[in-house]
């Protein structure tokens, strides 16, 4: 089997090029996790681990580059994400459990492509972008909306690998929160996930982007909690009011499924509690 | 293919398909088997074991991608001064029944202690919420580890 291990560019696409159908991994916490217990033979592995480029954080004009191998528990302690992405921070700090979050990488969460998947929401909320890589060297970026084509596929062709995520710098008064609620308190996939990344001024939302996630195959900007935040003060109340709206949405867009019942009164919760976070960091920024 | 890579403080040297699991490495070619294969899916915590000092599931690292790195097993801490002083701790506050998550728990612990040597009670938690004891010591495992960052503390004066 051919094993590949680049540690820059050039021997990375000289390695996605030599792949052909071989699977790119880092952290291999959903990798070997979905082939535990069972035979299995791969003719190419690449592993982006030793790439220490793509581990770093760091500004790239105005916004912030966020390596795509990047572990989920260096994102999460980040100060700088911490600061100006609080939602991609809280998102990383609740994936799996700390030996998870020790491997795991925004890159590999993006390219297992779960519809549950914590880390797609707030690069969504965001307005994040992924930076991408060929075995010809090229590199183009796909902003996280065109990133999914459906449940477990991206974007990606077969000979590309993620090399960062750019995150714009966010405008003074602009906060995020993230939320998820499982089955479990920790260690826990999501049953319902929510980001949410909003411009406050004087205690009142100026504008909001929110993204939903497992519900429908991949996590989605909802418009029209975007069109009622517009406008609203940033309290509990409207927070209560986004659960209503949320919850007639899950209750259309996953109408047939059995899990519908429980997901569109989750989703209350999920609203109430991301809000109360988001007050307390207004409060904390004087917003 | 060779990998080596630093076990318990050692430069060590094996021979194996880079595919091939750490945690079997460690315990079929190495015969270390404090280490544990429970899930073998990163849900139970039994495999846990420090690499470059963060813990981390061995049954899903690869043992090409220790190539070079350090690696530390719960066989590797008594002799670590760094975190040896976890296990007294343990020993002393009956935080060890059956004994088959002590090892992912201790190696939890180290990795905690030695990133972050003064953590809160839910810090600890968290530390070790992907570990799980059938034998429910969470109480006393608790205490050892605070027990035992405090034993770091006063060592490291």
């Amino acid at each position: 089997m051919n094993f590949f291990q680049p540690t820059n560019r050039d021997e990375l696409a000289s390695a996605l090029a030599s792949l052909s159908g071989g699977s790119i991994v880092a952290g291999c916490t959903d990798f070997l996790a979905q082939r535990n217990g069972k035979v299995w033979h791969a003719d190419a592995i690449l592993s982006l681990t030793e790439m220490q480029e793509l581990k770093q954080i760091e500004l790239a004009g105005d916004s912030l580059a966020v390596g795509a191998v990047c572990v989920h528990s260096q994102v999460a302690q980040s100060p700088v994400v911490r600061q100006y992405f609080p939602a991609l921070a809280m998102a990383c700090s609740q994936v799996g459990c700390a030996q998870i979050r020790n491997r795991g990488t925004l890159g590999g969460s993006i390219g297992t492509s779960s519809p549950a998947g914590d880390v797609y929401p707030p690069l969504l909320a965001l307005c994040g972008a992924a930076e991408v890589m060929n075995s010809r060297g090229a590199v183009r970026t796909i902003p996280a909306r065109e990133l999914m084509l459906g449940k477990g596929k991206t974007a990606l062709a077969s000979d590309e690998a993620i090399l960062r995520f750019l995150l714009p710098l966010p405008a003074e008064h602009e906060i995020s929160a993230f939320g998820k609620i499982g089955e479990r308190h920790q260690v826990t996939i999501s049953k319902i996930n929510l980001a949410v990344s909003a411009v406050v001024e004087n205690g009142c939302i100026q504008s909001a982007r929110a993204a939903l996630g497992a519900v429908a195959p991949h996590a989605y900007l909802s418009e029209d909690a975007a069109a009622f935040l517009g406008g609203k003060p940033l309290t509990a109340e409207t927070g209560a009011a986004l659960g209503d709206l949320l919850s007639s949405e899950v209750e259309r867009v996953i109408a047939g499924r059995g899990s519908m019942p429980y997901k569109r009164e989750a989703v209350r919760g999920l609203a109430q509690d991301l809000f109360a976070r988001l007050i307390a960091l207004a409060q904390e920024r004087g917003l | 293919m060779e990998i080596r890579f630093y076990l318990n403080g050692k430069e060590t040297v094996v021979n194996a398909p880079p595919e091939r699991l750490l945690v079997d490495v460690l315990r079929e070619d190495l015969h270390l088997t404090g280490t544990k294969r429970g899930c073998g899916e990163g849900e139970c915590g039994t495999c846990t074991v420090l690499l470059n000092d963060k813990a981390v599931h061995s049954c899903m690292t690869m043992i090409a991608q220790v190539n070079g790195h350090r690696v530390i097993t719960s066989e590797g801490v008594e002799s670590d001064p760094r975190i040896a002083p976890i296990v007294p701790a343990f020993v002393n506050n009956m935080a060890i029944q059956c004994g088959y998550c002590t090892p992912g728990m201790v190696m939890s612990a180290a990795g905690l202690l030695l990133n972050n040597p003064d953590p809160t009670e839910d810090e600890i938690r968290t530390a070790i919420s992907g570990n799980i004891c059938r034998c429910s010591c969470y109480e006393q495992i608790l205490r050892a580890i605070q027990q035992a960052a405090h034993d770091m503390k006063e060592a490291a004066k």
